[in-house]
């Protein structure tokens, strides 16, 4: 994508570890039993507490076990733990899924197409709750939970980008992540009002949005190897001007 | 105490080089072209010069005796400078089959989103009644040849070319190890006691035919991946356009008595026809890696028709063209497409404003090369010197590779000849600088027009393209501007 051209600022390691778990929720712990049967519920009832409430009484707890999760250590109201935590199930859902060889992402070589997949694959867990999504959003960018959202936007952009290939470790890090995160903030709120079938609309919404970032990297190393070229070339000119003397 | 051991045991593991004045890697027209002028020039001309050419000049030698039929595919412009330099310099122009070159005084060259954004340069303009010559590759080679030949007919140190012999590698005599450096601290009231012995550290060449010379200056005319380059430690720096040049030699109509060379600016990059003698012309198509596959695998029959719809089709119907193409390279429906789309534009204004049609293409004349833009920090290290491709590589749309290669020889041979009329060793950078100093602002100079021009017309941008429509428009009515132009291209 965003490849700088002078090795010198070219590290030798990447910046993650691919040894680094990828486990992101936990699957034991009461209010994690809990959670993972009230997401079942979103489809129906929306990110609302209704689905903690149900999912409670399915599992046969009593009522007042509802207090686990409301006196939980973060603070945050019932309606933004469910939220949360469905992002970062379905974040390891992704990651699983990734990881497993027989997965046809793993035929796919280029750094943008690997992109689309998985943007595309993370979009496509959002179809059964796709009109629900306004009430998780609007939990999302609620003052007080913003940064806990904006740091779970940037550990999605994080993992398509390390596992669409990146291996940058200067500026275009940033620069990527920042495209990625763009690029799915649009399609959800596109995806919200896609009424087209399969929402094939948004995933061509993404293809394009790739496609421009693709455009956008080649405009930049373009600009990067000419400043680099016509720097050089300057010492070059000066240079040569100076064996006369 | 090591040196000395060193030295014995290298004397003994391989026979002793030939020394030479002068070794010159490359016997494409570079090359010869430097061999050819210091042996012209009445003080380097007892230099003793081998070029060396990994690939066979066979052909070269047969061209004056029994030139091919048809034209080679490799076709270059020559600037009136260049003509001049190898008149009055070096002298070949003598030898050079003039039945085979063809003078232009005019060259068109227009835009492919607006065909009246055109732009013509005219040879009245500088009043020497040639704007450029074409003229095959091996045309010049030839030339050059015969007059080497004739050189050293009355020559006492002849030149010695060798063809068919690679550089296996160049290795430099006096090599300073870190341990050596630590060691050997070194004592200046010691004297040297074999005076003029002392290790010689001009470079040694071995080749593929056994043998080794050493010379006192290596020449580096070998190309973009200059093995001389390499062994200098010299970087090139440059990118690959992602665009190749599809060659062809082909048949017109009939003959042009215009004197017009055309060319067409497309997305995919220029597209040069350029009239040959008679009915012959060459073309040169850059074009995108798909394209120039298809080109080159389109049928015989179809690739004419396809120039002509290059040369005056909108590229929305060129597009269509392609991708029908691309489907049935043989797809004989697309020259009824091709015709009908034709037909629409106006007789006079195709007779007017466009070359002429094709015929024919010459059968196995096609060929494609990746164009890149390349240039190298310095063209001279100690007993190194670089010239031509090897020095800096150019896109080909404004016909100046050979030319700037020829500029090279000319402020080379000006640096070698004042250094040896000041008895200096040729070999010194203290005599090869000045060629560095005056030859290199100018070539990049020219590599940066050439990339700017490649970049502007690469695009279908529309503000770009207006802004370019309404430059090129503006160009062509100011005339001062204009002959400025011409004269800095050609050289004058």
């Amino acid at each position: 994508m965003f490849r700088t051209s002078l090795n010198l600022l070219k590290g030798s390691r990447a910046y993650h570890s691919v040894q680094h778990p990828s486990r992101i929720i936990s699957t034991k712990g009461i209010d994690a039993v809990v959670l993972k049967q009230a997401i079942t519920h979103i489809p129906k009832y929306g990110f609302d507490s209704l689905c903690i409430t149900q999912a409670i009484r399915e599992l046969e707890y009593p009522d007042s076990l509802v207090l686990a999760l409301t006196s939980s250590a973060s603070g945050d109201s019932l309606e933004f733990q469910l939220v949360k935590y469905w992002l970062q199930s379905q974040r390891q859902k992704l990651n699983d899924s990734v990881v497993e060889p027989s997965n046809e992402f793993h035929q796919i070589s280029n750094e943008y197409e690997r992109t689309k997949f998985l943007l595309k694959q993370r979009l496509l867990y959002n179809e059964p709750v796709a009109h629900h999504l306004g009430g998780a959003l609007a939990q999302l960018v609620t003052p007080y939970n913003v940064q806990t959202s904006m740091g779970e936007l940037h550990a999605l952009a994080d993992d398509i980008a390390f596992f669409a290939g990146d291996e940058s470790n200067d500026f275009a890090w940033y620069t990527k992540r920042f495209g990625i995160s763009t690029i799915y903030v649009g399609a959800e709120l596109f995806m919200m009002q896609d009424s087209s079938s399969n929402f094939k609309a948004t995933y061509n919404f993404v293809d394009g949005k790739v496609d421009e970032l693709r455009n956008l990297g080649a405009g930049y190393n373009n600009v990067e190897q000419w400043t680099l070229f016509n720097a050089v070339s300057l010492v070059n000119l000066i240079k040569s001007q100076l064996t006369r003397g | 105490m090591w040196k000395a051991v060193r030295t014995l045991t290298s004397r003994a593991t391989t026979s002793q080089p030939r020394l030479r004045d002068v070794v010159i890697i490359g016997g494409g027209p570079a090359g010869l072209s430097l061999l050819a002028a210091l042996k012209s020039s009445r003080v380097t001309r007892d230099l003793q010069c081998t070029l060396v050419e990994g690939g066979s000049l066979a052909s070269v030698q047969n061209f004056a005796s029994n030139p091919p039929e048809e034209y080679t595919n490799r076709v270059v412009s020559l600037t009136p400078k260049t003509i001049e330099f190898m008149q009055e310099k070096i002298g070949n122009w003598a030898y050079i089959n003039e039945e085979r070159v063809k003078v232009y005084d005019s060259i068109v060259a227009y835009d492919s989103q607006d065909s009246d954004s055109r732009i013509s340069f005219d040879a009245s303009a500088i009043g020497t009644g040639t704007l450029a010559a074409m003229c095959e590759n091996i045309n010049i080679q030839a030339s050059l040849w015969e007059r080497i030949q004739e050189l050293n007919m009355t020559s006492d140190v002849p030149a010695e070319i060798m063809d068919n012999v690679k550089v296996e590698k160049i290795q430099s005599p006096v090599e300073f190890s870190a341990s050596e450096a630590l060691d050997e601290l070194p004592d200046l009231l010691e004297v040297d006691p074999t005076d003029g012995m002392s290790e010689l550290d001009w470079p040694i060449i071995h080749l593929s035919n056994g043998e080794s010379l050493q010379a006192r200056l290596l020449v580096g005319a070998d190309g973009y991946n200059s093995p001389a380059r390499k062994f200098a430690g010299i970087q090139s720096r440059g990118w690959m356009y992602d665009r190749f040049g599809v060659v062809a030699t082909i048949k017109l109509c009939y003959e042009d008595y215009r004197s017009i060379g055309w060319q067409r600016f497309l997305t995919t990059g220029p597209l040069a026809i350029l009239p040959l003698r008679d009915d012959n012309a060459t073309i040169v198509w850059s074009s995108t890696p798909e394209l120039s596959q298809l080109l080159l695998k389109v049928d015989p029959e179809i690739f004419p028709h396809l120039v002509n719809a290059a040369m005056t089709l909108e590229e929305v119907d060129l597009n269509y063209i392609y991708k029908l193409l691309e489907v049935d390279p043989s797809d004989k429906s697309v020259l009824g497409e091709i015709e009908w789309r034709l037909s629409k534009i106006k007789l006079l204004e195709l007779d007017s404003k466009y070359p002429l049609p094709v015929r024919e293409l010459v059968e196995g004349s096609r060929a494609r090369f990746p164009l890149k833009m390349s240039h190298a920090d310095t063209y001279v290290a100690p007993r190194v010197a670089l010239i031509g491709d090897a020095a800096h590589t150019i896109h080909p749309l404004a016909g100046q590779g050979l030319n700037m290669g020829q500029t090279d020889v000319a402020h080379l041979m000006a640096a070698l000849e004042k250094g040896a009329k000041r008895g200096m060793d040729v070999g010194s950078t203290l005599v090869l600088e000045e060629y560095y100093a005056n030859a290199w602002p100018g070539n990049h100079v020219l590599l940066g027009v050439c990339d700017k021009l490649h970049k502007i017309f690469s695009t279908d941008f529309t503000p770009l393209v207006y802004l370019r429509g309404f430059g090129m428009k503006t160009l062509n009515s100011l005339g001062v501007v204009k002959d400025l132009m011409i004269k800095l291209v050609s050289g004058n």
